[in-house]
């Protein structure tokens, strides 16, 4: 049997040994470790080795470099350097999220904001031709649902006019296109009192300003009218306000869009101007 | 605490202070948009990388091409730098480069290492060493350097980040995108392998 130091070491860990000397050891292997190295010479010249080449490959030389790499004016306009730093989210995926989700939420609000109206002021326009739909209108809004108003033109119409006392002969008018651009119809001031739920503007002139709006001249023709007059203005006066929610709403994700757009866009566009200069 | 670069000049605290401020003035001139600027941090730390990544890809121009491209990466990015050791954020560029060209070199495997009697392997000349001493040192470094280039590149990354840079072993998992453990085993294995690829230059460590 071989009793050589080289035969005894065979069954050492080595790794062991090169972890201690890389400083990766708990305390047990440490001492493994620093047993192995008292008794086995092959494992003490182990680490002594280790530690000669790790300090020579720390000085170890290389070839002198073949030139030199400094940048010419031709490589710095082909390169053209990224925007100097600007607030905190320059090219950080913080500003394009956040300008993507923006930008996102501004358009879908948009859009959904836009159809809203557009259908609304759809609806309501079939229902000055066609009075069979008029008739319809008329038996919902006679259900009293008078939450109907606050959303869009048609209900708050039919509302109005379900509750109006001339009722009868106002309906053909009352369902006048809701949209502030189409006049209301012409001839009956209460037409415009009673029918345009939106603002629609009055063409009977208003002394003194210029166009007057149907919420405000139904709240001031209804004034001491009957209790049926009163609930008709209201109305009008919901309606009114659901298109100035649509308004603010239109305009808010119209900023949203603008805003979104800006932080998406604008590094790449300062990144252009930075080139251009 | 007073450290050895890798040319073996000794690097006190004070003077690594004054190239800190020094880089850190010449990253502004560069952002103010004065090429000369940057051509000055190029002139300060281009022997540097261009010995990280010899290292790394021990083949002259290759390593040469991977340094220029990563002082390109530099100037492109300097509105990137977030402050600190501009050497030290030069070197994890370059260390990147050199990463690339070694994925690319795999993919389209070439002549390696040709250049292993150039002169330009001479340890730099000191003053007051027997020319023996300067033979044995010379031998010294191109048997390393062989046993280095045979070690698989994982290994060799690992104990050059280590053992020639200094990163932490933190560091060079951030870079090399792989656990600290792994590190660890590459660096320790990686330092047995080389041994065992010194056995018949021992002699030559053992001065």
């Amino acid at each position: 049997m071989d009793h050589t130091p080289a035969a005894a070491h065979a069954g050492h860990d080595e790794l062991l040994i090169a972890r201690l000397f890389g400083g990766d050891v708990d305390a047990g292997e440490r001492a493994r470790a620093a047993s192995l190295m008292a008794e086995c010479v092959e494992c003490a010249s182990l680490f002594a080795d280790l530690d000669a080449i790790a300090e020579a490959t720390a000085v170890l030389p290389v070839p002198s470099r073949p030139r030199d790499f400094s940048l010419t004016e031709e490589d710095a306009a082909r390169l053209g350097r990224r925007s100097r730093r600007w607030p905190a989210f320059s090219g950080s995926g913080l500003r394009r999220s956040l300008g993507g989700s923006l930008a996102a939420l501004g358009l879908a609000g948009l859009i959904l904001t836009s159809t809203v109206s557009v259908l609304g002021g759809m609806v309501a326009t079939s229902g000055t031709t066609a009075a069979d739909l008029n008739q319809k209108a008329l038996s919902v809004s006679a259900a009293g649902s008078a939450e109907f108003g606050a959303n869009g033109g048609v209900p708050a119409a039919a509302a109005t006019e379900a509750s109006a006392p001339t009722a009868g002969p106002a309906w053909s008018v009352a369902a006048a296109p809701p949209l502030p651009s189409t006049p209301a119809p012409t001839g009956d001031a209460d037409a415009g009192t009673h029918g345009n739920s939106t603002a629609a503007p009055v063409d009977q002139p208003s002394p003194g300003t210029g166009p007057v709006f149907a919420g405000a001249t139904s709240e001031t023709k209804s004034a001491g009218g009957t209790d049926g007059t009163e609930r008709t203005s209201g109305a009008s006066e919901a309606t009114g306000n659901g298109m100035d929610a649509r308004l603010v709403w239109l305009v808010g994700f119209g900023l949203a869009f603008a805003i979104g757009l800006a932080l998406l866009l604008l590094p790449r566009i300062l990144r252009r101007r930075d080139r251009g200069a | 605490m007073d450290e050895r670069a890798p040319d073996g000049r000794v690097v006190t605290e004070a003077a690594d202070a004054a190239a800190q401020r020094i880089d850190a003035a010449l990253i502004e001139e560069a952002l103010r948009g004065r090429l000369d600027g940057f051509n000055q941090l190029v002139l300060r730390h281009q022997d540097h990388l261009f010995a990280l990544v010899y290292r790394l890809v021990p083949d002259r121009d290759a390593a040469a091409d991977a340094v220029q491209e990563a002082f390109f990466s530099a100037y492109r990015n300097l509105a990137a730098f977030r402050g600190g050791s501009v050497r030290s954020w030069l070197g994890r560029i370059a260390v990147n480069a050199a990463l690339d060209l070694q994925r690319a070199r795999r993919r389209r495997p070439s002549q390696p290492y040709p250049e292993f009697e150039d002169e330009s392997w001479q340890p730099p000349a000191e003053v007051d060493v027997e020319p023996e001493t300067k033979a044995l040192a010379a031998e010294r470094s191109k048997a390393l350097a062989r046993a280095l280039e045979r070690l698989p590149s994982e290994q060799r990354n690992c104990i050059v980040l280590f053992d020639v840079e200094g990163y932490d072993y933190a560091e060079i998992a951030r870079i090399m995108r792989v656990e600290v453990g792994t590190v660890k085993s590459r660096i320790h294995r990686g330092r047995l392998a080389l041994r065992n690829a010194l056995a018949g230059d021992r002699e030559l460590f053992r001065g």
